[in-house]
């Protein structure tokens, strides 16, 4: 009993548990979801998505917010538009794009540990800086005609798995090994558990905060030259709103936005419960507005329930029910 | 806990919006032509009246982000209950307004008793509001036809040459800081916000203050809705997209503090009305449009890392404590 209420305690759980409905609701609705090609067709789209969830899965566990993942992903896509179109090689721009994602999520972490700001306003402000000035250094025009040797990365195979999917995968074991697997995952945790004991605990926060902020960015870098390549174009409004998805994901997969709980397996497994969901709605030919509707109530109504079945555990074990309010912000 | 008026930030505040006003009447006097300076009171006064309620729901140490689907929703059924069946103003106004306290209920009441934190909780209702606008609207939009002539005649209308808008928007910012310092419920929501254990301890009931504050804010969104059909003439289901970020800015901006129980109604409205100098400014001025949004970011950073400062912020002065 025990080991069935410790493994129902795990933060991936309810998206693990979701995951097989999804999969039987959507082959119930259309009968092309489980062809192989349109599974790795649908799931080539979310490598993005994933690749920025990833990096929010770090920032949400450490007790902080990234509302800017996506405005870096769009200021990296312009840059490696922009470097691309000046001839340089494809390696340097696809460096370029890396740097210029890792630069925005240093900005974001210098603001938060300096100003002691919440994550919340900076990220809002930097939402709006980077988005900003990809919109101001390409306005409304669009980007094409990219190199044949930088295209089509999604086109090509190996072992049967197209890149970006194995881009995505070698980026979640890595970062699983990261946050479950060492001392400095032990620190992200921790910070974002309660911050003020890891500072007792000789925990340099400041420098946890700053990390998880820069890892967000160089994952929104990577997604950036995976987006551009597969698309084939470059316009400033690149992957709008992808921010709130990410945010959907990391937290229906189980991370707590109060910080200190979250794993990269739970990330995973809402990416593929949520890219289930609306391939198969897309495929049934549901509309996008319903598709919004759908996602809008998977995340309140798992977070619903997670919270529930929290203070219910919590209500048992002691008298005073206590609400995960942070305190040190 | 002692906390110091705010003060020191309202002469910040101020300073810095008289200052700014200076400096632009120095060197770009086309923003003082009255046409344009209507247009800059137009503007801010829908961001005015939404981000009151957005500082109430900081009070209570909660977040909405919802504001700018509910606006959206709102002044699009409006939109569409006038267009099918010719209902007239006096309908019009009271449909609004219950349609947005019904919505901010929702969102009171997953927060409340659903126990989701607020943040998760507007997010996905942001997206339920503008998935069902979307579909109720079918592919088409409310154009100036499908509205009420007197809500496009409010719009235009002055009062000693000052639009009535925004008069009604600073009225509101008056109503609701004097609702906050000198009245009851007011000061249950500021003890709410601080400590809501404690407040429950002292007998408060905090559920019905936490749902109060996101009806009000989603009444608030209603009159903002019907300001913004009025002004715009037009409403698409993917107007208003990140008017809560604007609201959340002005908010901070006038000192509002996103720990709670510290509101600042007079500050939210100032704030406003700077972030709406500022994108009016880039208009007049020889900038390119296209980087209005990184100066408006660059605004946002430098305006809360001011108010940061300018305000002794309990959490802060702690967090001192601990490194010193």
């Amino acid at each position: 009993m025990n080991i069935l209420k410790s493994i129902a305690a795990r933060p991936e759980f309810g998206a693990l548990v979701l995951l097989p409905f999804a999969f039987v609701v959507a082959s119930l609705l259309s009968p092309f979801f489980l062809v192989g090609e349109n599974i790795a067709n649908g799931f080539v789209q979310y490598t993005e998505l994933g690749l920025l969830a990833i990096g929010l899965t770090f920032v949400i566990v450490s007790g902080h917010i990234d509302l800017s993942v996506a405005s870096i992903l769009a200021l990296s896509g312009v840059a490696l538009g922009r470097a691309l179109q000046a001839d340089w090689p494809v390696e340097v721009a696809v460096l370029v794009s890396i740097i210029v994602g890792t630069a925005c999520g240093m900005l974001n972490g210098i603001l938060v540990v300096r100003t002691k700001l919440p994550s919340l306003i900076v990220t809002l402000g930097t939402f709006a800086l980077f988005g900003g000035i990809a919109q101001g250094l390409i306005g409304y025009a669009s980007i094409g005609n990219l190199p044949e040797a930088f295209v089509g990365v999604d086109r090509i195979l190996f072992v049967g798995v197209p890149v970006p999917i194995l881009v995505l995968f070698a980026c979640a074991i890595g970062a699983a090994l990261i946050l479950h697997g060492t001392v400095a995952g032990r620190k992200i945790v921790l910070t974002g558990m309660n911050p003020k004991a890891a500072r007792y605990a000789e925990i340099n926060t400041a420098r946890v905060e700053y990390s998880v902020f820069v890892f967000s960015g160089l994952m929104a870098g990577i997604a950036a030259t995976l987006l551009v390549s597969r698309s084939g174009v470059v316009v400033y409004n690149l992957a709008s709103g992808y921010e709130l998805t990410a945010i959907t994901i990391v937290v229906v997969g189980g991370a707590s936005i109060y910080g200190g709980k979250g794993t990269v397996l739970g990330t995973m497994s809402a990416l593929i419960l949520v890219a289930t969901l609306q391939r198969g709605m897309s495929l049934a030919g549901i509309a996008a507005p319903l598709q919004l509707v759908v996602v809008g109530i998977l995340l309140v109504g798992s977070i619903a329930v997670q919270t529930m079945v929290t203070l219910t555990t919590v209500r048992i074990k002691s008298v005073a029910p206590s609400e995960g309010k942070k305190s040190d912000e | 806990m002692t906390t110091r008026r705010p003060s020191p930030l309202a002469i910040v505040l101020a300073s810095i919006l008289v200052l700014t006003i200076v400096l632009v009447a120095i060197f770009i006097p086309t923003v003082f032509t009255s046409q344009n300076l209507g247009n800059l009171a137009l503007s801010s006064s829908i961001v005015m009246i939404a981000a009151a309620g957005q500082t109430l729901v900081l009070m209570s140490r909660n977040l909405d982000l919802s504001q700018g689907a509910m606006v959206m929703l709102v002044a699009l059924s409006t939109g569409l209950v006038h267009s099918a069946t010719g209902a007239p103003i006096a309908f019009l106004v009271p449909f609004a307004i219950i349609l947005g306290a019904v919505l901010g209920a929702t969102n009171g009441l997953i927060v409340a008793y659903l126990a989701v934190p607020s943040i998760i909780a507007t997010l996905g209702m942001a997206g339920v509001y503008r998935g069902v606008g979307f579909f109720v609207a079918d592919g088409s939009q409310v154009s100036r036809n499908d509205l009420p002539s007197e809500l496009i005649d409010f719009a235009k209308a002055q009062t000693l040459s000052v639009p009535l808008p925004f008069v009604l928007a600073v009225v509101t910012a008056i109503l609701f800081s004097f609702l906050s310092k000198r009245t009851v419920p007011g000061r249950v929501l500021v003890a709410v916000g601080f400590n809501e254990s404690a407040a429950r301890l002292r007998g408060i009931e905090t559920k019905p203050v936490v749902i109060a504050t996101f009806v009000l804010s989603g009444v608030l969104c209603g009159v903002a809705a019907l300001l913004f059909a009025g002004i715009f003439g037009n409403v698409n289901p993917s107007d208003a997209n990140g008017l809560e970020l604007q609201t959340i800015a002005a908010a901070i901006i006038g000192g509002t503090s996103i720990a709670g129980g510290r509101g600042n109604f007079l500050g939210t409205a100032l704030g406003a009305l700077l972030l709406a100098l500022i994108l009016n400014v880039l208009r007049v001025s020889d900038i390119d449009p296209l980087w209005q949004l990184a100066i408006q970011g660059l605004v946002i950073l430098f305006a809360a890392t001011v108010a940061l400062r300018s305000t002794s912020d309990a959490n802060n002065t702690e967090q001192r404590k601990v490194t010193a």
